[in-house]
């Protein structure tokens, strides 16, 4: 028989682990804590090694990954010097956390924020961005004599993101997802507002490996709240069928029934640096942009368009074949699987290039309980000959076949 | 210790904590509970536990307090009501895992299920010492800082521990592996 020791050694070395939500409920209640007595002065160095634990959790799989450039190397790569010299300064959290759904594995990196750490400017009205190189002073002075206000301070976070089918091309055009922060204890609607208003994404591949730089204004003056970073591929980008959302406990947590990606990084930024005033600035700004956009007349369109539109509301699914000529082609007609959730993912591409894509329930494609729908498309560059009609049926199997229509529009 | 390191121990010792509460409680649920509270607790403590003194040893002594507590809560409980016992899972999630172990792997793991159902039929006062010593790998002076108890008092523990689960595993053991 073997040495007792080395059997019990061996049978009992620890083996289970905590699921990673449990250690983000302890984490985020510690937030709630109140203020310790003194600080840790080397910040958050040490949560670099933390999560070398591998966490299971239902669909998804949380573990550390090491086989990725270092965030200031990827700034280097990017071409931001005072970037990468911020990644290799205390003020950064090194994360290396890497989950896993929806066929992705996105890795956080790490986080940095500060003061024209970059080379590029971005600008904001009240609905207008733009963003220019720091070397673009006509553009830049322009935007400024405008009345656009210049976001210099701000957080960057570096991830990794790896998908069996994501090519080089697509993911520096459209990857097909959307990186965004969230505070907890905000409106997500809001929080999407203030914080993606004015922010940026750079992509770069090295060596083959595929890593996307997120910015956007200070995200440490939220800091007495928790802060996560969301990469989903939903649309709309924050529902309820990816996200759980609880207003009334501000709690947001992934909804583990999506199938597609929904990853939700906790972002440990340091407490200390929150800055309530200028938070509550941002979102009176937020709510008084909302009024703005409320008390705003829509837009008449030109009487062309108009018209195009009344005449596509008379279209039935009774009468679509006299006032409708149906399109052929690969793209003209298909066939949407419901997902896990219930809800088709419809994406169009038109005739003239144009890509349409939502999530639809049933009960959003077939109101009142109708199997044959008509649903209108917008209209390109006023121009009425680009109206289109999409035509869904509900079959029997539960899927649903769109056939596009183009209306035979009077003269 | 401060908060921050508080957190770091979460990453740094959370397995190790989070083990010895399974082992315990013999339930997922109430594992999970109890390392949640282990470290609630512990912030309320923070002022007491000292990052560079071994944390772990003050961890695991906070939840083998907690534990004990709840224990005699639920055994009140248990007087006055029908409560319904705690189920035991933890054989159950062994079973399962072990549908999709090779051969080789299965056997090990055999062996450890055999010594781990061992160790938790023990009395708890030899249970514990053994968890803390090859579990938790404490050394004996921790261990009884832990348990509350004299060091003569840990090491004398062990070494009946140790003689049980020998009498116990020997034929097991002897039988399927020689």
């Amino acid at each position: 028989m073997k040495n007792m020791d080395d059997i019990l050694k061996t049978a009992l070395t620890p083996k289970d682990e905590p699921n990673y939500w449990l250690n983000q409920s302890i984490l985020s209640q510690a937030k709630e804590a109140k203020p310790m007595k003194k600080r840790n002065p080397k910040k958050f160095a040490t949560v670099a090694c933390s999560l070398a634990l591998a966490l299971g959790i239902g669909s998804i799989s949380v573990y550390a990954a090491w086989k990725y450039l270092t965030p200031d190397r990827i700034a280097e790569e990017i071409g931001e010097n005072r970037l990468a010299e911020a990644f290799s300064g205390e003020d950064s959290v090194y994360i290396n956390e890497t989950q896993s759904c929806g066929g992705y594995d996105i890795t956080l990196l790490g986080i940095t924020t500060g003061e024209n750490l970059t080379t590029y400017k971005y600008m904001t009205g009240d609905f207008s961005v733009m963003s220019a190189s720091e070397e673009n002073t006509e553009a830049l002075d322009q935007a400024n004599n405008s009345g656009m206000k210049e976001h210099n301070d701000r957080t960057y976070v570096m991830f990794a993101v790896e998908h069996e089918g994501l090519s080089q091309e697509d993911f520096y055009s459209d990857p097909g997802f959307t990186a965004f922060p969230i505070v907890a204890g905000y409106d997500p609607q809001a929080c999407m507002s203030i914080l993606q208003h004015g922010s940026g994404e750079q992509r770069i591949v090295k060596d083959g490996s595929f890593y996307l730089m997120y910015e956007c204004d200070n995200l440490e003056i939220f800091a007495d709240n928790n802060i996560y970073m969301c990469i989903s591929d939903d649309l709309p980008e924050f529902s309820e069928y990816s996200y759980l959302y609880d207003a009334d406990a501000g709690t947001i947590a992934r909804n583990e029934e999506y199938e597609g990606l929904n990853a939700l990084f906790y972002l440990p930024l340091d407490a200390s640096k929150a800055d309530p005033a200028t938070a509550q600035a941002a979102l009176d700004a937020y709510e008084a942009r909302l009024e703005t956009i409320e008390s705003t007349p829509e837009p008449s369109h030109p009487e062309s368009v108009q018209k195009a539109f009344d005449f596509a509301d008379q279209i039935t699914p009774e009468n679509i074949d006299e006032l409708a000529t149906p399109l052929e082609g690969e793209n003209a007609t298909m066939t949407f699987t419901p997902d896990n959730q219930g809800r088709y993912r419809i994406e169009i591409t038109d005739p003239f290039g144009q890509t349409t894509s939502a999530r639809m329930t049933r009960e959003g494609l077939f109101p009142d309980g109708t199997t044959e729908q008509i649903h209108s498309y917008g209209i390109s560059n006023n121009n009425p000959d680009t109206l289109l009609l999409g035509y869904y049926t509900l079959n029997a199997d539960g899927t649903v076949t769109l056939q596009l229509y183009s209306p035979n529009l009077p003269e | 210790m401060t908060k921050t390191e508080l957190e770091n121990c979460i990453w740094e010792y959370g397995t190790d904590i989070y083990s010895f509460c399974r082992n315990i409680t013999q339930n997922a649920q109430e594992a999970d509970d109890l390392y949640q509270d282990t470290f609630l607790k512990a912030m309320e403590l923070l002022s007491e536990i000292s990052y560079e003194k071994n944390p772990k040893s003050y961890l695991l002594s906070i939840a083998l307090r907690l534990w004990k507590n709840k224990k005699r809560k639920f055994a009140w409980r248990s007087r006055i009501a029908n409560v319904i016992s705690i189920t035991d899972e933890l054989d159950l999630d062994i079973v399962r895992a072990s549908a999709f172990l090779p051969e080789s792997e299965l056997i090990k793991k055999e062996e450890t299920d055999l010594v781990r159902q061992a160790v938790n039929r023990l009395p708890e006062k030899y249970k514990l010492p053994i968890l803390l010593f090859y579990m938790e790998d404490l050394p004996v002076a921790q261990i009884a800082f832990v348990l509350k108890i004299p060091v003569g008092t840990v090491k004398s523990r062990l070494h009946q521990a140790k003689k049980l689960l020998e009498k116990e595993l020997e034929v097991v053991l002897d039988e399927k592996y020689g």
